[in-house]
């Protein structure tokens, strides 16, 4: 399983579409769940809210501070009263409204470790983090009313004869103290939410930390789908994958030197050629693996999904559309030092995936292919290496599987050439590394990407009860 | 039964938009070839390559795909043809949406 690469943007987007969703589908069981939940949601939020960089000259800032120290007090005084009463008591929380505090949290932690770079004065970085506090404002918003309607539906759903019981009451209580925190939170909202999240910056560069990311989940993911499925559906994915990454790492060197972050020489007499013919090594071993592949084999999902992964983070950098950015675009986008670094792990670990393809091809059990496609594939490899008294028409699969197109074990041939191709990779995926061994001597140049938004994924925070985050008291003493 | 009939419909029209999406891929991964290693198209590529992957997934195990290409080799066609027929599938099955969203990114990245 790879680690969550998402941008705080991103995780923001999914916790303010979680809650919607759940308004979508509330019922009066799921508040016992709801209610226990709810507080790790506002906790999470106003940490993320307190990690938000503010600045210093906007007076609204401070407003915006206030708010969510009230909604965090109405929160405790919630939480205060479910731990007097019995009830709900203790039992299952909500897993959806667990993923948002997730999100939240997730955030946070990106923000607390690469918020600093944000350049506030930068046109846009604002109001991008004026939307970010609008996302985390509307979420709390719905999500205070996905739960009121859930706790109404609850007593609603009471029979008579327990509508005077503590369920009841406890139950009427939060519904009081929800409705403050709506009201509360749906000030803040107001008609602003689709003017403020007009400036919420959409799709912006993960910049490299996304890219080394994904790339290193895609090495993990490759390795573990190849050790349990070692199907030609499965490697033929990781060829084409590596032949991209191959060709993603000559568009990012040729970026970094033709904006002067990398010796052009270096790049067109060295590491070009060693990184297109790595490419055509692994493009030629796909078409091997593409011939044994029939239309209805099944890939691994998470070796697709590190693949999908993998793809919008080469994407956001390298490409306008299904285009080349142009260099320029590109080094704005990524640190093209920090770049070269991350390709030259690549391009390591692209070898050990290159050994392990070519000993799947040599040794693996239970490698198939459809018949017909074996038949055609043996017949050629026999006559190219020019076998003694090979016969055009001769049979490597019998008339009835040929017939059928089942599945068939690959006859000597057909590995021979799986081997030759591996071969030919693992010479090619070496040679490019011990190119690539000259890239950390690029000059590193400051990172002009995207300041708003944190490079890297970290670990989540943790804490489920409700304390004030540090710095939102109301009532801090001046230092 | 009528249910059966749906659902043996949804099959053989996803069975189709597997199999236009196979094809689409084996065309884009042909055309970055023949343009180079350094083509772009490779990146695009993969993305239909995924589609196809999320098309067999969403597939009953062991149902046939056609493995007869298609006439048409022009994979912007293949894949919208393979978008209409998602789209058209019967089923509240949530893998089918999402699959007929990825196409329509798909389409949407190759639109210029």
């Amino acid at each position: 399983v790879t680690r969550d690469t998402r941008s705080v943007g991103e995780l923001l987007r999914d916790a303010d579409l979680t809650t919607r969703l759940i308004l979508l589908d509330v019922d009066g069981d799921q508040a016992p769940a709801m209610l226990r939940t709810w507080g790790e949601v506002v906790e999470s939020a106003a940490e993320l809210w307190q990690q938000l960089p503010t600045p210093a000259w906007n007076p609204a800032a401070r407003v915006d501070g206030a708010a969510m120290v009230r909604l965090v007090s109405v929160a405790q005084g919630l939480h205060r009263t479910l731990l007097r009463q019995s009830w709900p008591g203790d039992g299952p929380t909500d897993e959806r409204l667990l993923g948002v505090a997730e999100a939240f949290g997730r955030a946070a932690d990106l923000v607390r470790r690469f918020g600093g770079e944000a350049n506030l004065a930068r046109p846009g970085v604002s109001a991008d983090i004026d939307a970010a506090r609008m996302r985390i404002m509307h979420a709390l918003y719905v999500g205070a009313h996905g739960l009121g309607v859930a706790l109404r539906s609850h007593v609603k759903d009471l029979q008579p004869s327990r509508r005077s019981t503590g369920q009841a009451h406890g139950a009427q209580a939060a519904i009081i103290r929800l409705s403050a925190f709506e009201q509360l939170a749906g000030a803040y909202v107001g008609d602003r939410f689709a003017r403020t999240t007009h400036g919420e910056v959409l799709a912006r560069p993960g910049g490299i930390g996304r890219l080394q990311e994904t790339l290193i989940g895609w090495d993990i993911q490759a390795h573990r789908t190849l050790a349990a499925a070692p199907t030609p559906a499965n490697l033929l994915l990781v060829s084409r994958v590596q032949a991209t990454v191959a060709t993603t790492a000559a568009a990012l060197l040729h970026a970094a030197a033709r904006t002067g972050h990398l010796d052009a020489d270096t790049f067109t007499a060295r590491l070009a050629p060693t990184l297109d013919a790595s490419q055509r090594a692994w493009t030629h071993a796909a078409g091997r693996w593409a011939e044994l592949t029939a239309p209805a084999s099944r890939t691994d999902p998470d070796l697709r999904h590190a693949a999908g992964r993998l793809r919008a983070a080469v994407g956001e950098i390298t490409h306008d559309k299904t285009s080349w950015a142009d260099p320029e675009t590109i080094t704005r986008r990524v640190d093209t030092a920090e770049a070269a670094r991350t390709i030259q792990q690549a391009l390591s670990a692209a070898v050990d995936l290159a050994h392990l393809t070519r000993e799947v091809a040599a040794t693996g059990q239970g490698l198939t292919g459809p018949a017909r496609a074996v038949q055609r594939r043996a017949n050629a490899e026999a006559a190219s290496i020019g076998r003694r008294h090979h016969d055009p028409a001769a049979l490597w699969v019998s008339p009835r599987d040929l017939h059928t197109n089942r599945p068939v074990d690959l006859p000597e041939p057909v590995r021979a050439a799986l081997v030759d191709a591996g071969d030919t990779v693992i010479v090619a995926a070496a040679t490019a590394m011990s190119a690539a061994s000259c890239l950390h001597r690029t000059d590193p140049v400051p990172d002009v990407g995207d300041d708003a938004h944190p490079r890297r994924p970290a670990a989540h925070r943790a804490p489920r009860i409700l304390p004030m985050p540090e710095g939102l008291e109301p009532s801090a003493p001046a230092r | 039964m009528v249910t059966d009939t749906v659902d043996q419909d949804a099959t053989r029209a996803l069975a189709g938009v597997a199999s236009l999406l196979w094809h689409a891929t084996q065309r884009v991964f042909a055309d970055a070839a023949a343009d180079g290693p350094r083509s772009a198209r490779h990146l695009v590529g993969v993305g239909v390559h995924a589609a196809w992957c999320d098309a067999v997934a969403a597939l009953p195990e062991g149902t046939s795909v056609d493995p007869a290409a298609p006439a048409d080799t022009d994979p912007v066609r293949l894949l919208r043809a393979a978008g209409e027929l998602a789209s058209g599938v019967e089923t509240d099955r949530p893998e089918v949406s999402a699959l007929v969203v990825v196409i329509g990114d798909l389409l949407g990245e190759l639109a210029r």
